[in-house]
């Protein structure tokens, strides 16, 4: 039996000593993602497939897998140039270090993005370097051993590409693609997690993450038809696989499924019937997601396809996209180079106001609150801002299309012009710098959540703010990751605020021809709010 | 001078010595970034942990309101309860203010009175870290419980819209 003394030599209030280059993790629950089941690891083709957990004491790899990492790495230094670069450049200036959701929130060095990229980097220096060959570990090298593998897995799962880091990088490393290039080389011995393979290969079965099959897919648009009749007095349509239509929309398919999701839902659907659109959604490209992203290039390039492939069959002329993070991370700096150039599309105009959107003329993709946003400009919808009065509302820059592709004025304008109270979180946690949810790039499992609400702190920590200065009520995002992860982020952080999507506001402000008088907002809630948003003192 | 005299005194020197004293439990590299960081936005466990501390600094001499003590606990235990520590190690961070106060108020151990002061504290401390464990097991049961809410109503981060599910239950 332990001596009173030496029970209490167990709680230990000084960090263990050691330096980066041993490889040391630990499997604990709730702070990893389950692997992916072998049936979804076999749909997708997948090597070395076989059922597997992380906490796994034998990760059963094959046996000559240091040989396909090292191949796998050539190969991917042969192909991406980015990648011999970002292992060349960094001078480990620590402008990245401080950076990270996680390594803010958990304090852990191996979540600063610069040693995270170390663990890949020093095997990188091991292998296919002179002087890492040469002198090992005084040149900051590393052999290729389990261990090390092992931390791969576990770090490159902690980070959420959300790219933060590298808007601080002088040298302009896309930290973001490290994690991808390991994420890349683990799949090669059939390291991978549930989160991500299931939805990509849902998505090959069904067309979309979710799983759902057509028949369902329009099941649920008849509700949000029935939904909306309910609400307005009108009965709209949702043209599903409409051959010649204008415009493709998608969304991703949480729109259609999930909740606050499905609020931002009838949002579009209401905009698109208001304006009389000529467009259609696809029951084949039924998610404007693409979780393949989080897994490889390969797969990332065969999601992506299928949107092309569909506008093509359907003949429109161009794709209008719904809000969605890494949709538009892979539309604006991948696409092409995977599908495009995209030139059986035309570059997309607004058939409503006739703007020509320029930007898009590649990829013939267009956001949809660049489209909103358009139509607000032009005075085209008539908004009754009152409607959301319930709502004191801030917004969170979604990472992709923050960093991705720079959309900060679009969404906020459409705010401000559907919403009366509309607060700014800390000018340092938007725009380009803002702080990620903590659960994207396929790491919103639920096992996974004490890493979640770890990474999620400091976004949650900003909303905290406004919350108490200003009352903020509401979080207003265009990513359906963000919609899924941020209510239990709140819930634990911030209770009392909820979140939505920016068209839920639309749709709440939208007075369309012929409507009834509108008592409920679109969740139900009675619109007769008077006072809830008075100013706070 | 009594002994609230001399906590008042040394208020800003104890605070900064339990703050570093915390700090120095996570590893260096954090500990500096925690310490040196003064954004609340960009080092929100530094800005939490200080404002906590201020907090329950100030409400263990003064008797502060119990809903303020126990908003700072949460605070601070909330953010402990996340991170790879156990709990041991997260309520030690309330038991660190007895150290720091044995190092630096420098009593005169002579006067019973301060004495007596000072074990009465001491108790109060103790009270503290007792509502500090209370608190890490209502912050890990709100963990377990949003997790069980999303396993639940899974579909890959997607909480299924009650909507569709009343219909389809019809």
């Amino acid at each position: 039996m332990n001596k009173p003394e030496e029970i209490v030599k167990d709680i230990e209030l000084t960090p263990k000593k050691g330096d980066w280059m041993t490889p040391e993790v630990e499997f604990k629950k709730g702070r990893y993602c389950y692997g992916a089941p072998l049936k979804h690891q076999q749909y997708l083709e997948l090597p070395n497939p076989r059922e597997w957990q992380p906490s796994d004491i034998d990760w059963r790899l094959p046996d000559n897998w240091q040989e396909i990492i090292l191949k796998g790495m050539a190969d991917l230094l042969k192909k991406n140039r980015s990648f011999r670069l970002f292992m060349d450049i960094c001078v480990r200036c620590g402008a990245c270090a401080d950076k990270c959701h996680f390594f803010i929130g958990s304090g852990d060095p191996k979540n600063m993005p610069v040693l995270r990229a170390e663990l890949l980097r020093s095997v990188y220096r091991r292998y296919f370097t002179l002087q890492g060959r040469l002198l090992g570990r005084l040149a900051g090298a590393r052999d290729l051993t389990v261990e090390v593998l092992k931390e791969w897995f576990y770090y490159f799962y902690q980070c959420t590409e959300c790219r933060r880091c590298s808007v601080y990088c002088p040298y302009g490393i896309d930290t973001c693609e490290i994690t991808m290039i390991g994420r890349e080389l683990l799949n090669l011995v059939g390291c991978n997690i549930q989160w991500v393979v299931e939805p990509a290969s849902n998505c090959f079965r069904t067309g979309n993450h979710l799983g759902v099959p057509p028949h369902a897919f329009k099941e649920t648009f008849d509700f949000a038809i029935d939904e909306i009749k309910d609400l307005t007095g009108i009965k709209i349509e949702a043209p599903i696989n409409r051959k010649g239509a204008e415009i493709l929309f998608v969304a991703p398919s949480a729109d259609y499924f999930a909740s606050p999701h499905w609020f931002t839902f009838l949002g579009y659907l209401m905009l698109f019937h208001e304006i009389g659109l000529d467009y259609t959604w696809s029951a084949y490209a039924s998610e404007g997601g693409n979780f393949g992203l989080f897994h490889s290039m390969e797969l990332a390039k065969r999601l992506n396809a299928k949107i092309y492939a569909e506008a093509k069959r359907l003949k429109v002329k161009w794709i209008l996209g719904g809000e969605c993070g890494h949709m538009w991370r892979v539309i604006h700096q991948y696409m092409d180079t995977f599908n495009g150039p995209a030139d059986f599309l035309e570059v997309p105009v607004s058939p409503i106001t006739g703007t020509r959107f320029e930007h898009a003329k590649s990829t013939k993709m267009v956001h949809i609150t660049e489209f909103t946003a358009d139509l607000i400009y032009n005075n085209i919808l008539n908004l009754d801002k009152s409607r959301n009065d319930k709502w004191r509302v801030t917004f969170h820059d979604s990472c992709n299309p923050a960093r991705s592709m720079g959309l900060f004025e679009e969404p906020r304008f459409i705010i401000k012009n559907t919403c009366n109270h509309f607060y700014e979180m800390p000018e340092n946690t938007i725009k380009e710098r803002t702080f990620c949810c903590g659960s994207g790039a396929g790491l919103g499992a639920d096992e996974n959540i004490e890493m979640r609400l770890r990474g999620g702190l400091p976004r949650a920590n900003a909303v905290d703010y406004v919350r108490k200065k200003h009352g903020v009520n509401m979080l207003a995002c265009i990513c359906a990751i963000d919609k899924a992860a941020l209510p239990p982020l709140l819930e634990y952080w911030v209770p009392g605020v909820e979140v939505c999507g920016v068209h839920e506001l639309v749709g709440n402000a939208l007075i369309m021809k012929g409507e009834k008088q509108r008592e409920t907002n679109l969740r139900g809630e009675p619109l007769n709010t008077e006072g809830e948003a008075e100013e706070k003192e | 001078m009594g002994l609230k005299d001399i906590l008042v005194e040394k208020r800003s020197e104890i605070l900064n010595a339990w703050s570093d004293m915390i700090m120095d439990t996570y590893p260096p590299d954090a500990a500096v970034f925690y310490k040196t960081e003064k954004d609340r936005f960009l080092n929100p466990v530094g800005y939490i942990v200080n404002e906590g501390i201020g907090h329950i600094y100030d409400g263990l001499l003064n008797g502060g309101s119990a809903e303020t003590l126990a908003y700072a606990i949460d605070r601070i235990i909330r953010v402990m309860a996340v991170q790879d520590i156990p709990p041991s190690k997260a309520v030690s961070f309330v038991f660190m203010l007895k150290k720091v106060l044995k190092d630096l108020i420098g009593i005169d151990t002579t006067n019973n009175v301060i004495i007596q002061e000072l074990n009465d504290l001491y108790d109060r401390i103790e009270e503290t870290a007792l509502v500090a464990f209370d608190v890490y097991m209502g912050c890990r049961e709100d963990i377990s419980r949003i997790r069980m809410d999303e396993i639940r109503q899974h579909g890959y981060g997607a909480t299924m819209n009650p909507h569709i599910l009343k219909r389809r239950r019809g």
